[in-house]
């Protein structure tokens, strides 16, 4: 036990000085230590990596852990509870649940790439409106412990105009922009889906200060409209006078600790993505679909080696270009899906 | 009955059937053994008697459906044949609808038959839909809860309806020995899993034991009976495996996963031959016994099961009798004009 908290002590301080210095050249042996960490401490992946004959000779053939599987199992190999992050539900209804013993890592490692990408470097204190709820209302989402670890630091006030039942407060969301000084740019946060309302329900264009930036992260999955990227983009320009450059995807999930934003998406330091084939889980070469495969370094108390329910197409340069959601497969008979049992059973 | 015609799987209608199946994505063997599964209940001895004397004696013709009509919204082509051939033991006209992309089993079944005469609509095209209900005084409809709320909700007054939701089926081994192992293999290899009545759990005394041996018996049966799994199922299966190898143990063979896990609780399989062995604890039985349909049964009989539940040996889970009660319910009176 002593040996697990010691390993566990010396990597956590090599992986804050990791976040604080990046060094790509220090990846591949740090991210073999963790995976040899967590077979160790974590007594079911060290199940699964037994079952598939003993453990990998690196970290990018450590089994993948499909992130559905944070809905039955404490993927946690730590007693401490800092956190308890918890997915939005999909069609099954169950959510995900992901234990995070300590959020030192989880709050350094979001700051650097969020300056980077997100304010273009310029980590001056501006007023921001978040579509995205406050970390008070929304305990276990992790966007919101992000969004709000984030404004703490980098925001001069913060509009929250998400109300979790009355929803995107598209008024103050107007008033907002309009009383936006034009020198002074602003920050929006938000998701793909609040945002779509907003732009839905916004009466006349009401743009932004030149040089203010917008985060949007997610999807629609389980949402009953979807809007195109290339729709949205335009309509962003059109009634927030936001470029398409002032707009930047994030890709995170509450699986993870780390993010990667951009279109196409350019990982943190501490993840690397992958696209694998669904059937054999090898990777496959830049330009084929697969399924999005991550391995977040700093997921040390977790697991780092995971498997996405996302479709995905990696460049040449190892940039990310998200396609939606997997397609379920095509029942072809008369069972009771989980989905029917789950809605069943919920009555 | 004209439709037994199709009992030949080699020529005519009965190979267009089969053809239409394995179209679907099941392997020529599979789909071979579930229809001549499904013509063999038609043509047991006495099976037919059995199915007539459900109705009442004296019953006047006027109560004979003349045209019903047949919507198999997701079902097994099993399924949708023995609806339409309960409609021509009473005599009737029935037309037949099926799933998109599983209109060439309601054509083989018409090659058959003149009287069953395919009757394909979108489900948007609500003008058609009410059109087939118009014209018949009998509907049957095999699918899910909402498919089959919007056609009752459509069907007037005075027409018989008669609904047949997605429900599952499992195993009960208190005793486990060759012939229970054996059975289960073929209840599990039968249409891939994708049956209401393929199981989908397993509860056996000693469970990584027995999903050792039960993933024995399914490889001998599968060089027979072949799976391909769609891109699309990999995902999923993926997950539930790994759920295993975590918790539990996990056997595979060349098409099947057969998962040992410790606790009782019923999980939902991802399908296409996943099968879950777990700790037979009879407390695991109840949140789910209103959805069983039928539970293989091996050794004593688990305390409080529900009445309606079907309960066959292993192996016979997919081979139900002409007179088993379809969810508790006969099957020719509900078919009868009110």
């Amino acid at each position: 036990m002593a040996d697990v908290t010691d390993t566990r002590e010396a990597l956590l301080a090599e992986l804050m000085a990791f976040v604080a210095a990046p060094d790509p050249a220090a990846f591949d042996a740090l991210a073999d230590r963790v995976v040899a960490y967590q077979i160790g401490a974590l007594p079911a992946y060290g199940r699964l990596v037994a079952a598939r004959g003993g453990p990998p000779p690196s970290w990018r053939s450590a089994p993948l852990v499909p992130t559905d599987l944070f809905k039955d199992v404490d993927l946690c190999s730590h007693p401490g509870e800092a956190a308890v992050f918890r997915t939005s539900g999909t069609t099954v209804g169950a959510r995900g649940a992901r234990r995070v013993p300590d959020l030192g890592l989880y709050d350094a490692a979001m700051a650097g790439p969020f300056v980077a990408h997100v304010l273009a470097g310029d980590d001056a204190r501006r007023p921001w409106l978040s579509l995205v709820p406050p970390v008070e209302e929304a305990p276990d989402s992790s966007l919101s412990h992000m969004v709000s670890a984030l404004a703490a630091r980098y925001a001069s006030d913060v509009l929250w105009a998400l109300h979790p039942e009355r929803g995107v407060d598209v008024r103050a969301c107007e008033t907002f922009a309009r009383k936006a000084k034009p020198k002074r740019p602003v920050v929006v946060l938000t998701t793909a889906f609040a945002l779509a309302h907003l732009l839905e329900a916004i009466a006349a264009p009401v743009p932004l200060p030149p040089r203010s930036r917008l985060m949007v992260t997610g999807g629609f999955k389980g949402k009953a409209r979807e809007v195109s990227e290339e729709a949205q983009l335009a309509e962003i320009e059109w009634l927030l006078g936001l470029t398409p450059d002032e707009v930047v995807p994030e890709y995170g999930m509450t699986e993870l600790t780390s993010q990667a934003y951009g279109r196409p998406l350019v990982a943190n330091p501490g993840l690397r993505l992958r696209v694998v084939d669904p059937r054999t889980q090898a990777d496959l070469p830049p330009g084929e679909v697969g399924l999005v495969a991550c391995f977040d370094l700093l997921n040390l108390d977790n697991v780092s080696a995971l498997l996405t329910g996302d479709l995905g197409q990696l460049d040449q340069a190892g940039r990310l270009t998200l396609l939606g959601r997997a397609p379920d497969a095509v029942v072809r008979g008369c069972s009771l899906t989980a989905e029917e049992l789950h809605a069943r059973t919920a009555r | 009955m004209r439709l037994l015609g199709l009992a030949d799987l080699r020529r005519g209608p009965g190979a267009a059937l089969l053809e239409a199946t394995v179209a679907l994505g099941f392997s020529e063997g599979v789909a071979r053994a579930g229809l001549e599964a499904e013509l063999a209940a038609w043509t047991a001895p006495g099976a037919l008697d059995g199915l007539r004397a459900e109705l009442p004696p004296g019953l006047p013709a006027t109560r004979l459906p003349r045209t019903m009509l047949v919507v198999a919204a997701r079902t097994l082509p099993a399924s949708a044949m023995r609806a339409a051939l309960m409609g021509r033991a009473l005599g009737a006209r029935v037309f037949v609808k099926t799933a998109s992309g599983q209109e060439a089993v309601a054509e083989a079944l018409a090659a058959a038959d003149p009287e069953v005469v395919p009757r394909p609509f979108a489900s948007l095209d609500l003008a058609s839909r009410d059109a087939a209900i118009s014209e018949s005084d009998s509907i049957v409809v095999l699918g899910s809860d909402g498919a089959i709320a919007a056609m009752q909700h459509a069907t007037p007054a005075g027409t018989a309806f008669t609904g047949y939701g997605h429900r599952l089926s499992a195993a009960w081994l208190a005793r486990v020995d060759d012939a229970a192992l054996t059975g289960l293999a073929a209840d599990l290899c039968a249409w891939d899993q994708g049956g209401c009545l393929s199981p989908q759990v397993v509860w056996a005394p000693d469970p990584e034991r027995t999903a050792a041996a039960l993933a024995e018996r399914v490889a001998e049966l599968e060089r027979a009976l072949p799976m391909e799994v769609p891109d699309t199922a990999w995902p999923a299966r993926h997950a539930a495996r790994v759920k295993a190898e975590m918790l539990g143990r996990a056997f595979a063979t060349e098409t099947a996963v057969v998962a040992a896990l410790e606790r009782p609780d019923f999980i939902s399989s991802p399908g296409y031959r996943f099968l879950w062995v777990l700790p037979a604890d009879p407390s695991a039985l109840t949140p789910v016994a209103p959805l069983l349909s039928t539970l293989a049964l091996s050794g004593p009989v688990p305390p409080a099961l529900p009445l309606g539940l079907r309960l066959c040996p292993p192996g016979q889970m997919q081979r139900p009798p002409l007179t088993w009660p379809h969810d508790g319910r006969p099957n020719l009176p509900p078919l009868l004009r009110p």
